[in-house]
C-alpha cells in the first residue's frame, strides 16, 4: 500500500456499482501530496535506476510496473493491474518466481515491486529538452507604495538571505527586474565590475534590451548580485512614482526567461494601474453578504483574461509564478491576480497591513526562504491512471490540465497537494481489487529527471457497511471543502454552505436507513468512522472561506480559497478545526522528543470556550498561524519571559510577535517548546505567532475559531447536531 | 457590371432569398461540425486546450453573427415561421454574449466539455433541420412558380416548360 501521506483515498474501498456509490453519497476521491516530506529522519523514497532495459511499463496503458501487478507464466509475463494486459518481461528484467508465494524471488531487492512509493531515474526518452537548471527570477515593485509599506527593504533582505541557500548547485541562475511605471532591467554579466541598469519606459511595446546577461549564473555573478541588492533600496528610497505597470512587466520578465523556464517570484505592493492588465477597483462593500459576492471572488474581465492567457503562456514555457502581495489598505483584486500562481503551479502569499516593524518582516522573510529552499520539482507533469471501473472526474489544486488526466506543473513543491475526484466508469462487481497509479515526472533542483510513482491497490466492495467502515473522515472533509469552494465560486457562497450541510445530511440519512433502524427516532446515529464529519462541516461553514457576514474582505477570502485548494489533508483540517492546547496541566516533557524521536505534544482540547480558564496560556495551532491566548489572570512574569515585553505593550501589537525561550518561568518554557515543536516537527515551516490578551479587540479573531460555540447567527455544535438530526429524520421518513 | 445590374433587376427575389439562407445555414452547419470535431480531438489528445480554445473561439462569434443576420433576413423578408423558429436560438446567443461566456476558457475547458458537446450536438441538429427547411421552401417555391404555372416572366429561360404547350 502506498503510505497515506503521499496518496490518500477518501474511502479505502471502492464501491462495485454506480448505484452503491450514489446511494452512499460519500464523495470518492484521492488526495495526492507528491513531494511530501518524509515523517522520520531515516525514511526516504527508494530510487531505482533501470539502466539498459529501460523503465518497465505496460504496453497499452503505459502503467509503471508496481507491487500489485502479478507476474505470470513463470515470470515471463506480467499482468498490468490497470488494463489487464499481459506484458512481456524484458530479458534483462526476468527473474524466476518462487513456487510457494508466486512472487519473484528478487522482490526484496527490487523496491519497485515491493513498495507503494518509488522513484525512477528517467532516461532521455522522458525529456523534451535537457533537464533545466534551477532558475529564480525576481520581479520587484519599487513604487512609492512599496517603499512606504516597507516591502522593498523586506524583499531585498529576504533575497539576500536566500541567495546562499538556493538549491541547484552551480547551475542555478538568477535575475532581477524592478518596475514602477517603467521597467528596469539589470545587466549582471560576470565580467563587468558593476551591475548596469537599463530602463525601458515604453510599456505599450515591451521589449527586452539585452539578449543575455539579464539572467546569469548565480555563482559567477554573485558579487554583482550582492552589489545590486545593496544599491536597490537606496536607488528608490525617495521615489515618488505611484503607478504600477505590472502587466507589461510580466511580459518583459516572460521574455527574459522563456527560453529556459523556471520560477518567477513577484513582489507586488501597488495596485496595477498602468498598461495592459490594469486592475479596476470593483470592490463594492454593498455586495458582501449578498448573492453577488461570488463575483468579487472570481477573476474579472478584461484583466482576468489577460492574466489567464499570460499564465497559460508561462505554463507552456515551464515558468511558474509565485506572487507575494503586500496591499496597504486598498483592494488588490486577489481573485484576478491569483490566477497567475494557480494556473502555473505557483503559490500566492498575501500580507495585508504589512508592518515591517513587527514580526511581519520576519514572517515574510521566512516564508520567502521556505518557498525557495523547500524541495522543488521543475518542468513537471503528473498523470493519474485508474484501474478497472474508476475514472477521474475533476481535479483541485494549482496546475493546468493539458489533456485528460495530464496535469502540467511548471513547478511542484513539498507543500502542494492535488485532490482528484473519482467516479465509477463501469460496474466492477466481479473484481476483487482495483488499483490507482499516479506518476509525477519532474526535474529535481539538481537537474536530474525523475519519476515518482505512487500505487495503491483497493478492495472492491458491494456493501454499504464496508464503505462506511473504510471511510477516511479527514480526507472526506477536505474534499467536501474543496468541492464547496468550486460551488461557491460558480454560484454563491450560501449555496456552498448549503451544499456541504446537505451532503452531510445525505450521508447520515443513508447510514441511519441502513444501520440505525433500531435506535429511537430522536437519536442522531453517526457512523463510527465519520463521527467527526458534522464537526468539520460546521467548522468549514464558520471558517473565513464560507463565513457569511460583512466582515470578511473579498481579497482575504479569495486568498484563502486559492490556498485551501492546494493544502494537504492535515493542513486543511488544522485550518478549519485548529488544535487547541491548554498549557495549564502539561506533562513535564512538553516539546521535547519522546522515546520514538517525535516531539511530545499535550492533548488537544475541543474548541469550545467553556474549556478556557481564567489564567493560563492557550495555544491555537491553525497551520497558518499560531495564536497564543493569554488569559486575564496569567502571571505577568510569564508574559515577560515568553514575549520579552510586558502585557500592555503586547496588547497594542496587531501583527505577529517574537517569542523567546522561557527563561525561568516554567509556563513560558513549555509554551516556547510547544510552539517550536509545532513549527519544526509538525508543519516543517515557520508559523507567525500572534499574542492575544483576553479582553483586547484581537480576541475576536481568536474566538472566531471556536466553532463549537454559538456565533452570531450560526449554530453551536450541539444545535447543529440537533438540526442535522431533524433533517435526517425528515429525510428518512 | 451592367449585366449584373440587369440580372439583378429581373432576378426573382424569393429564389435569391432561399438560396442565400441555404448558404448561410450551410456555413452554420460547418461551424457546428468543426466545433464538435475539435472537442473530440481534445478528448483523444490530438490538440491541447490552448490551441483548441483559440480555434473554437475564432468560430463562435462569427457563428452568432451569421445566425443573427439570417434571422433578420427572415424578419425583413416577412417569413414569420422561420423567424420565430430561429428566435429562441438568437435569444440564447445574445444571453451568452451578455454574460460573457461565449468564449471557451482554456483553463476550464475540461470541466465544460460534456456540456459544450451536448450544446454542439443540439446546435448541429437544429441547423440541419433549418437547412432542410430552407431547401424545402426553395424547391417548393420553384416547383410552384415555374413548373406548374409557367414562367411569369417570358424573358426568363427557365427549365421546366409547361407541360401543356408544345
Amino acid at each position: 500500500m502506498c503510505p497515506p501521506r503521499y496518496a490518500r483515498m477518501t474511502v479505502n474501498a471502492v464501491p462495485a456499482t454506480q448505484a452503491l456509490l450514489t446511494k452512499s453519497s460519500i464523495p470518492l476521491g484521492l488526495v495526492l501530496h507528491p513531494l511530501a516530506q518524509p515523517e522520520h529522519e531515516g525514511e526516504h523514497i527508494p530510487v531505482v535506476n533501470f539502466g539498459s532495459c529501460g523503465i518497465v511499463r505496460c504496453r497499452r496503458c503505459r502503467t509503471y510496473v508496481n507491487p500489485f501487478a502479478p507476474f505470470i507464466e513463470g515470470g515471463k509475463r506480467w499482468r498490468c493491474n490497470i488494463c489487464d494486459l499481459a506484458n512481456e518481461v524484458p530479458p534483462e528484467y526476468y527473474c524466476q518466481l518462487d513456487p510457494a508465494t508466486g512472487l519473484r524471488t528478487d522482490v526484496a531487492s527490487r523496491p519497485e515491486l515491493a513498495r507503494g512509493v518509488v522513484e525512477f531515474v528517467a532516461p532521455s526518452e522522458y525529456m523534451v529538452r535537457p533537464p533545466q537548471p534551477a532558475v529564480y527570477f525576481f520581479v520587484i515593485d519599487v513604487t512609492y507604495n512599496a517603499i512606504a509599506t516597507g516591502m522593498l527593504s523586506a524583499a531585498i533582505e529576504g533575497i539576500k538571505q536566500t541567495l546562499s541557500k538556493l538549491p541547484g548547485g552551480s547551475r542555478t541562475q538568477v535575475g532581477i527586474i524592478t518596475f514602477d511605471k517603467t521597467i528596469h532591467f539589470y545587466s549582471l554579466k560576470s565580467t563587468q565590475s558593476r551591475p548596469q541598469m537599463l530602463v525601458v519606459p515604453d510599456i505599450e511595446n515591451v521589449f527586452v534590451p539585452l539578449p543575455d546577461d539579464l539572467l546569469v549564473n548565480l555563482r559567477e555573478s554573485r558579487h554583482l548580485i550582492d552589489d545590486l541588492l545593496e544599491k536597490i533600496p537606496n536607488m528608490f528610497a525617495r521615489t515618488q512614482q505611484v503607478e504600477s505597470a505590472f502587466g507589461p512587466t510580466l511580459k518583459a520578465a516572460f521574455n527574459v526567461i522563456r527560453h529556459i523556464g523556471g520560477k518567477m517570484i513577484i513582489f507586488q505592493s501597488a495596485v496595477p494601474k498602468a498598461g495592459v492588465g490594469a486592475i479596476v477597483d470593483r470592490d463594492d462593500p454593498k455586495l458582501l453578504n449578498t448573492d453577488k459576492e461570488a463575483v468579487l471572488l472570481n477573476p474579472s474581465d478584461p484583466a482576468g483574461t489577460y492574466y489567464k492567457d499570460f499564465a497559460l503562456d508561462c505554463s507552456r514555457q515551464q515558468i511558474s509564478i509565485d506572487l507575494f502581495l503586500f496591499p496597504s489598505t486598498s483592494f488588490m483584486d486577489v481573485a484576478t491576480l491569483g490566477t497567475l500562481p494557480q494556473i502555473t503551479g505557483g503559490e500566492l502569499f498575501y500580507y495585508p497591513n504589512f508592518n515591517p516593524k513587527s514580526q511581519d518582516n520576519e514572517r515574510f522573510v521566512r516564508d520567502l526562504v521556505h518557498d525557495l529552499t523547500r524541495e522543488t520539482g521543475f518542468e513537471a507533469v503528473m498523470r493519474v491512471r485508474c484501474g478497472r471501473g474508476l475514472k477521474v472526474l475533476a481535479h483541485h489544486g494549482n496546475f493546468f490540465i493539458r489533456s485528460t488526466d495530464l496535469l502540467v506543473l511548471p513547478n511542484v513543491d513539498a507543500d502542494k497537494s492535488f485532490t482528484i475526484q473519482l467516479g465509477l466508469s463501469e460496474s466492477i462487481s466481479g473484481v476483487r481489487y482495483t488499483s490507482i497509479q499516479s506518476a509525477l515526472l519532474y526535474t529535481t533542483s539538481n537537474g536530474e529527471r525523475r519519476i515518482r510513482v505512487f500505487t495503491s491497490c483497493l478492495p472492491v466492495t458491494s456493501t454499504l457497511g464496508d464503505m462506511f467502515k473504510h471511510a477516511d473522515c479527514l480526507a472526506i472533509a477536505s474534499l467536501t471543502g474543496k468541492m464547496a469552494i468550486d460551488k461557491g465560486l460558480s454560484s454563491k457562497l450560501s449555496d456552498a454552505r448549503e451544499a456541504m450541510v446537505n451532503k452531510t445530511v445525505e450521508i447520515l440519512a443513508v447510514y441511519r436507513e441502513s444501520f440505525g433502524s433500531n435506535s429511537a427516532g430522536s437519536q442522531l446515529v453517526l457512523p463510527e468512522s465519520l463521527r467527526l464529519l458534522p464537526l468539520y462541516v460546521l467548522a468549514m461553514i464558520k471558517n473565513v472561506l464560507f463565513r457569511s457576514g460583512t466582515d470578511t474582505k473579498p481579497d482575504e477570502r479569495a486568498f484563502h480559497m486559492y490556498r485551501f485548494k492546494t493544502l494537504p489533508v492535515e493542513e486543511c483540517i488544522a485550518f478549519v478545526y485548529p488544535n487547541l492546547y491548554a498549557l495549564n496541566n502539561m506533562p513535564p516533557n512538553i516539546g521535547q522528543r519522546g522515546e520514538d524521536g517525535r516531539i511530545v505534544f499535550p492533548p488537544a482540547i475541543s474548541l469550545s470556550s467553556e474549556k478556557l480558564q481564567r489564567s493560563g496560556i492557550f495555544v491555537l495551532d491553525t497551520a497558518f498561524g499560531i495564536f497564543v491566548y493569554i488569559a486575564r489572570d496569567t502571571a505577568p512574569n510569564t508574559i515577560q519571559q515568553l514575549f520579552g515585553v510586558s502585557a500592555q505593550e503586547l496588547a497594542g501589537s496587531t501583527g505577529p510577535v517574537a517569542i523567546f525561550d522561557g527563561g525561568d518561568d516554567e509556563y513560558a518554557r513549555g509554551a516556547y517548546a510547544l510552539i517550536s515543536g509545532l513549527q519544526t516537527d509538525r508543519w516543517h515551516k515557520y508559523l507567525p505567532v500572534y499574542a492575544i490578551i483576553e479582553g483586547t479587540p484581537l480576541d475576536a479573531v481568536f474566538f472566531s475559531y471556536f466553532v463549537e460555540d454559538r456565533s452570531r447567527n450560526v449554530y453551536s455544535y450541539y444545535e447543529f447536531l440537533c438540526q442535522l438530526q431533524r433533517s435526517v429524520s425528515a429525510k428518512v421518513k | 457590371f451592367c449585366a449584373c445590374a440587369a440580372l439583378f433587376a429581373i432576378m426573382d427575389w424569393e429564389v435569391v432569398l432561399w438560396v442565400v439562407s441555404l448558404l448561410m445555414t450551410a456555413a452554420l452547419i460547418f461551424s457546428a461540425v468543426f466545433c464538435l470535431i475539435s472537442y473530440t480531438d481534445l478528448e483523444s489528445d490530438w490538440v491541447n486546450p490552448i490551441d483548441l480554445s483559440r480555434r473554437v473561439n475564432a468560430f463562435l462569434l462569427p457563428e452568432y453573427m451569421v445566425h443573427g443576420a439570417l434571422t433578420t433576413l427572415m424578419l425583413l423578408a416577412g417569413q414569420w415561421l422561420e423567424f420565430i423558429f430561429n428566435l429562441p436560438l438568437l435569444i440564447w446567443n445574445a444571453r451568452n454574449i451578455f454574460m460573457g461566456n461565449y468564449r471557451i476558457d482554456a483553463t476550464q475547458v475540461f470541466r465544460q466539455l460534456p456540456a459544450q458537446k451536448k450544446i454542439g450536438f443540439v446546435k448541429l441538429g437544429f441547423f440541419m433541420l433549418l437547412f432542410f427547411l430552407f431547401l424545402y421552401r426553395l424547391v417548393y417555391y420553384l416547383v410552384n412558380n415555374y413548373l406548374t404555372t409557367g414562367p411569369k416572366n417570358p424573358a426568363m429561360n427557365f427549365a421546366g416548360k409547361p407541360w401543356t404547350t408544345k
